[in-house]
């Protein structure tokens, strides 16, 4: 190693060394990113190995922990989450983990906890895998807004932001004032929320 | 490195202990996982994980080659012990549910079960060992209690049907083998079982492509 701060490293392990399918971690120092990111071509071009995830699992699996955490955190904790969920985008087709996602997006400690804690076991919030950004926009495809005089505004999560204008009328109080226009091309009654 | 080939009474005992404490739960977790991969895919009749039993897996264990043991180490080369199914109405979702599994999860092998020889008629499946994903492990398990891998059977109703009545028939320890006429017999149902996945499959194929293409002359219902 000519740099201890700078240096790529990958070790396979197995309880079999006949039967076993080899699994293994690898450790990339040499990229400027922080966290867990590993360079993709030293993963599949020198060690012909693949995430263990495939791209469509990994981002099934952080859809659904996103969907989950935002179904039950705080209010403050589900507008981070959702800003998250639409930034992602910009990680369509990158190496990415849950934890990295974290990072990238700087999420607060307590939206960063909602959002693992929704996880069936944390360690995999460390898995790498290839976002795909269709698969994962399968599971947060829409965004709705409920506000407490009834009104319940709902949006491609992609496009919420733009189709509706949000203006902070009491920041303190959380009083918005929501605006859009458009030619209304459907209207439907509906027995829930 | 742990030792993964003990004697017989050991490895009963560790493999019950990690049927219990692992495989059972995991296989649960599995279940639910692998549904919901396939939410809202047409034609599922159902999906099923179980754990290997205790029995089965060291009968397994014991098998042998050429007058010797098959498997060196069983816990590390039996790649059952976490097994799902999926079953399907027709021969044409066996590969449309191939595509999915392939987008899910890490294929390690994959083996179409068929009869040697066109004369023959036994049992048809489609098998894969899969890296078993690490969302079904819950924290409170011990990983190396955890194979990394589980068999996927993909299956019609009718491969399904024949196979379980079969096993039942010809694979109860103790019982008598099965004479030529019983296997004779068994093979027929296997062929009757394959020739009416042929019709549905043709019959499916059929009206996917006329409600696709439907003819002129059809006229609107009243």
């Amino acid at each position: 190693m000519k740099n201890k701060t700078s240096y790529k490293a990958a070790v396979y392990q197995d309880t079999s060394l006949l039967g076993g399918f080899w699994t293994g971690h690898a450790i990339d120092k040499q990229l400027n990113g922080q966290g867990d990111h590993v360079s993709d071509y030293w993963i599949s071009d020198f060690l012909l190995s693949e995430f263990a995830t495939t791209p469509a699992a990994g981002s099934r699996r952080l859809g659904i922990a996103l969907r989950d955490a935002v179904s039950k955190a705080p209010i403050e904790i589900k507008e981070e989450l959702i800003a998250a969920a639409r930034l992602a985008s910009g990680l369509a087709g990158k190496p990415i983990s849950i934890n990295s996602f974290v990072e990238q997006f700087s999420l607060s400690p307590s939206a960063s906890e909602a959002l693992v804690g929704s996880l069936r076991t944390r360690r995999i919030a460390r898995e790498q895998f290839l976002l795909d950004i269709s698969e994962f926009r399968n599971y947060i495809a829409y965004t709705s807004v409920e506000l407490d005089n009834g009104a319940l505004l709902t949006a491609d999560s992609a496009d919420f932001e733009d189709v509706f204008d949000k203006q902070y009328l009491d920041e303190e109080h959380r009083i918005v004032e929501y605006s859009t226009r458009g030619k209304i091309i459907n209207e439907k009654l509906k027995s829930q929320r | 490195m742990k030792n993964s080939n003990p004697s017989a009474d050991s490895l009963e005992e560790e493999y019950r202990q990690r049927y219990e404490k692992a495989l059972k739960p995991v296989a649960l977790a599995l279940r639910d996982h692998v549904a919901g991969c396939f939410e809202g895919q047409p034609r599922i009749d159902r999906i099923s994980a179980r754990a290997k039993d205790v029995k089965s897996f060291i009968a397994k264990a014991k098998k042998e080659e050429a007058g010797a043991r098959k498997y060196s180490e069983p816990l590390g080369q039996i790649q059952d012990q976490i097994g799902c199914r999926i079953i399907t109405f027709v021969l044409a979702d066996v590969e449309r549910i191939d595509a999915l599994i392939m987008k899910y999860f890490r294929a390690i092998e994959f083996e179409d079960h068929i009869p040697e020889s066109e004369w023959e008629f036994g049992y048809f499946g489609r098998h894969y060992v899969l890296l078993l994903p690490a969302d079904v492990v819950d924290g409170g398990i011990e990983p190396s209690m955890v194979p990394s891998f589980f068999e996927l059977q993909v299956k019609t109703m009718f491969q399904h049907a024949w196979s379980e009545a079969e096993h039942d028939l010809g694979y109860k320890p103790g019982d008598e083998p099965l004479t030529s006429v019983q296997k004779r017999r068994l093979a027929f149902t296997s062929a009757q079982a394959w020739g009416a996945d042929q019709i549905f499959n043709e019959l499916f194929e059929e009206r996917e492509g006329s409600v696709a293409n439907p003819p002129l002359s059809s006229s609107p219902t009243v």
